[in-house]
């Protein structure tokens, strides 16, 4: 409690009189240390919405699984009301970025979809940084 | 359908240096109202089914990963080469090191 607050206290009240009372609790709220799967969904969140608004009915995920594999993911109910998924894997490797897509398709990115690819998971790495971890992209210092 | 997009128009500018708290330039904003004019005018073929398709509308611009759709954004800050497919390692490096685990980065 301000010291002032206090000795004003003091000559309302008297000396004698306990004031604890009056304080405020202490905070205790020790940040939270979330797991990797947490972390994975805030930043989902946030790279879902690099693609735009999703289709009502539609769960959308895009995140960065470890540093050489990025995964999008979409589930929606079609005409027939039965769940629908489409999973995609991009993998980095020393040859390029393998698309790993179900039904064991397999194609590297190419031409636009290869820049496209560079855009959006730079433009990822930029939107997390300063919405999920709050740190400039650039220095990595924390933002105010 | 619309008439297909010209995407020359879209050709992605040269990188820029930007800080956390940078106002769009009048070019910037400019680009990004072409994009969405040029957006709201096209039409998605409707029987064009592919699932994968992933189309976009932000407001940084659009992207989208399937090379057949719409190609129109903003650039983000030139991190890295984007023109050199290994330096996107470095992208998915540097979320796992220096955010999600910045004691790895240490």
């Amino acid at each position: 409690m301000p010291t002032i607050i206090k000795k004003a206290l003091t000559l309302l009240i008297g000396d004698d009189a306990d004031v604890n009372w009056l304080k405020l609790p202490t905070r205790k709220r020790p940040l939270k240390k979330l797991t990797e799967r947490e972390l994975l969904t805030l930043e989902s969140a946030v790279g879902a919405k690099l693609f735009g608004p999703i289709p009502d009915g539609h769960r959308r995920e895009f995140f960065c699984f470890d540093e050489n594999t990025w995964i999008w993911h979409e589930e929606w109910i079609d005409d027939k009301k039965k769940l629908q998924t489409s999973t995609v894997r991009y993998e980095i490797n020393e040859h390029g970025v393998l698309k790993v897509q179900e039904g064991a398709r397999y194609s590297y990115l190419e031409g636009e979809e290869l820049q496209n690819f560079g855009i959006a998971i730079r433009m990822y790495y930029e939107q997390v940084a300063r919405e999920v971890y709050h740190r400039d992209p650039a220095t990595g210092k924390k933002l105010v | 359908m619309s008439e297909p997009l010209d995407r020359t128009q879209f050709q992605i500018p040269a990188s820029r240096e930007v800080a956390p708290d940078v106002q769009p330039t009048e070019a910037e904003l400019a680009f990004a109202a072409a994009i969405e004019a040029a957006v709201d005018t096209h039409t998605i073929d409707p029987e064009d089914t592919d699932p994968h398709r992933i189309e976009t509308n932000t407001n940084l611009g659009v992207v989208s990963l399937n090379a057949q759709e719409v190609v129109a954004t903003t650039p983000p800050v030139e991190y890295y080469d984007s023109t050199d497919y290994t330096k996107f390692g470095q992208v998915g490096r540097a979320v796992v090191e220096q955010l999600r685990n910045p004691e790895l980065a240490a």
